[in-house]
């Protein structure tokens, strides 16, 4: 049996310490895996993702990505798993606003020595990114030119850029009308699985769920909370 | 890319307000360097303006006020120094040369400075320079004048060029000796000294003009004047005796020059203390050093405001810095997701603030150039006194040194600021 790509193991998280919030009992997201989280708004979606990125430390618990788990007692030991094995595509404002499009795909580059070992040809890649994304002729523009669309599917970039072996989307469409969305998620589907990567969607909107291989509802991870 | 260029991109996105904040730190800190520059020009200014002067005599006045009418021409003497007891300091044998002094006229603003020759011969100022001709010569009877460097050149004269000298000070004097023209017999070289804004006459000269009018003598002191011997044809009418103020000897003060330095102390307190006639005698450098003294908590009071408007210009930039980092929390996150750790944010924040402490620090220093050269140019005009201001002395270093560290100290609350906030935030951010 292969390595989970991410796996939770009895976590359990709270912002104050006798009050957890989540409990997640078992939870792995096998290599290739898209995964749909479905939670509506406050039922600790963002906790979930902060848990999944490193950015939080569980009190209890072990989550592991690739194989390596994740020290509750090193931000820096996260962070850096986190830029070597994530990429992230936020719900909207993904983008740099005073970088070019171009430096706003490469910036994953910069903060992860594996990334950068696994794009030799840096410049390349961007405009290959760009056309499989149909952003080509957004490369010169600035961020601020680009419709909402654009700056999701160069985030989508961005979070493909260096091979990264999990994408974790935090509700990438919500700010999407209907067209763009399909397309959107056409593309995403289209570029993770050609790249092998895992994917981890969150979103509010259940008519999405159609198009992965799984849903999960945040909802059963809720931990009761002792009155 | 590296985080310097990243941080040079973020605060270029901003550039008004990057405009903004390091030009009016800059000011602040060309404020500070220029002040304590200044404070430390006018000081040696003064050993510029006059040397090798052992001692200034004069009248029964203030020490600092006989120095500032005999150096500095400003303010004026109340009152004369007898000729008698300019001759017995000439002729005393402790003393190397004498150089007798006498203000109260003026020739279109510009001072008419009543001497002998001996002032071009043995007068020194920035250590051993003395005074030279442009072009022309010293004045060699009474109706000779020499002009300084400015008043030629504002005035246009030149040698042979004939001036009207006025009594009183003031540009507008009433009184004119119309009567009384004097012609150009020199031009002195500039000297950044007051007396380049100076109209030198021969004292014989100065008490011809007043003379006719003011029934003021000529003494029988021409024997112990020998350098104006030749200068008797043009005297005989006036040759009356009288107590008032420009007989031909009496003078406004006397620089002398030992020939032992170190008697300078009891020369001085022999002076100070003689019978006859009341005189003071002061050494420059110390009636200075009383002066600079008594200035000096005005001098503390400029300090300290320009200390005030540096810190005001550090929390301008403080403030400006923290209000981008609350707008900024979702550019952190951003940087965070990608897999920026917190470091990266406390660094890229922190270099902007050093950016901006030492682009205002450059900026500052290139003003204060500007300014103190302005400044300068404007001492020399209208002062007369040759300034200059060093901006990389000692005091302005630590000035700068000492801004440079408050930037950086004040930089480091934006920057743990967004260091915390993009450790609460997470990826949580979304607006």
């Amino acid at each position: 049996m292969t390595t989970p790509t991410l796996s939770f193991k009895d976590v359990k998280f709270g912002y104050e310490a006798h009050r957890p919030l989540i409990h997640v009992g078992e939870f792995s997201l096998r290599e290739r895996e898209r995964v749909f989280l479905y939670g509506r708004s406050g039922s600790g979606k963002s906790t979930m993702l902060g848990l999944a990125a490193g950015i939080l430390a569980s009190q209890k618990g072990s989550i592991s990505i690739c194989g390596q788990v994740f020290d509750n007692s090193s931000s820096v030991q996260r962070d850096h798993l986190r830029a070597d094995h994530i990429g992230y595509v936020f719900q909207q404002f993904n983008l740099v606003p005073y970088l070019s499009v171009e430096q706003n795909i490469l910036l994953p580059l910069r903060f992860s020595q594996k990334k950068r070992a696994q794009e030799p040809n840096p410049s390349v890649r961007v405009r290959e990114l760009c056309e499989a994304l149909r952003l080509t002729d957004c490369l010169p523009k600035r961020v601020s030119e680009l419709s909402v669309g654009q700056q999701q599917r160069a985030a989508v970039a961005r979070a493909l850029m260096g091979r990264p072996s999990l994408l974790i989307a935090d509700e990438p469409t919500s700010s999407l009308d209907a067209d763009t969305r399909d397309e959107f998620l056409r593309l995403l589907t289209q570029e993770t699985s050609k790249q092998n990567m895992a994917l981890l969607f969150v979103s509010h909107d259940q008519s999405l769920a159609k198009s992965f291989d799984r849903t999960i509802a945040i909802e059963n991870w809720r931990a009761e909370v002792p009155s | 890319m590296n985080i310097f260029s990243i941080c040079w991109q973020s605060l270029r996105s901003r550039n008004m307000a990057t405009a903004l904040t390091i030009v009016s730190l800059a000011s602040s800190i060309a404020l500070l360097i220029l002040v304590t520059g200044a404070r430390e020009a006018v000081r040696s200014g003064f050993s510029q303006a006059i040397s090798q002067t052992d001692l200034i005599v004069g009248p029964r006045t203030s020490g600092v006020n006989l120095l500032l009418y005999s150096v500095f021409q400003v303010g004026y003497p109340e009152q004369l120094m007898g000729g008698e007891s300019y001759a017995s300091l000439a002729n005393d044998p402790r003393i190397q040369w004498t150089i007798p002094l006498s203000f109260g006229d003026s020739h279109k603003g510009y001072r008419v400075v009543g001497t002998t020759d001996d002032l071009f011969t043995h007068f020194r100022y920035r250590g051993d320079v003395g005074l030279e001709f442009q072009s022309g010569k010293s004045f060699t009877n009474s109706r000779e004048v020499v002009v300084g460097a400015t008043v030629a050149k504002v005035l246009g004269y030149k040698d042979g060029a004939e001036v009207v000298i006025a009594h009183g000070i003031a540009d507008h004097a009433i009184e004119k000796h119309d009567d009384h023209p004097f012609v150009v017999s020199g031009v002195l070289r500039p000297t950044g000294t007051p007396f380049d804004r100076s109209v030198f006459v021969s004292l014989r000269g100065l008490s011809d003009m007043h003379g006719g009018e003011d029934e003021v003598g000529m003494a029988d002191a021409h024997d112990h004047d020998q350098e104006h011997a030749h200068e008797h044809s043009h005297d005989q009418i006036h040759e009356q005796r009288g107590a008032a103020k420009h007989s031909q000897d009496s003078v406004s003060a006397v620089l002398v020059r030992l020939k032992q330095r170190m008697e300078v102390l009891s020369i001085l307190r022999e002076i100070n203390t003689r019978k006859g006639e009341a005189l003071t005698a002061i050494m420059p450098l110390v009636a200075w050093e009383d002066l600079w003294q008594g200035l000096s908590y005005i001098e503390w009071g400029f300090v300290i405001i320009s200390a005030l408007v540096v810190m005001t210009g550090l929390m301008g930039m403080t403030i400006s810095l923290l209000q981008s980092v609350h707008s900024r929390r979702r550019e952190m996150a951003i940087f965070r997701a990608c897999g920026a750790n917190v470091r990266f944010v406390f660094v890229l924040l922190m270099s902007e603030a050093c950016f901006l402490t030492f682009s205002a620090i450059a900026l500052g220093w290139g003003l204060a150039a500007v300014l103190a050269n302005a400044f300068e140019h404007y001492a020399m005009v209208v002062g007369g006194v040759g300034l200059s201001i060093q901006l990389l002395s000692t005091s302005s270093v630590v000035v700068v040194t000492a801004a440079a560290a408050l930037g950086l100290l004040m930089g480091t609350a934006p920057a743990f600021i967004g260091y915390k906030s993009s450790l609460h935030d997470g990826l949580m951010r979304n607006t």
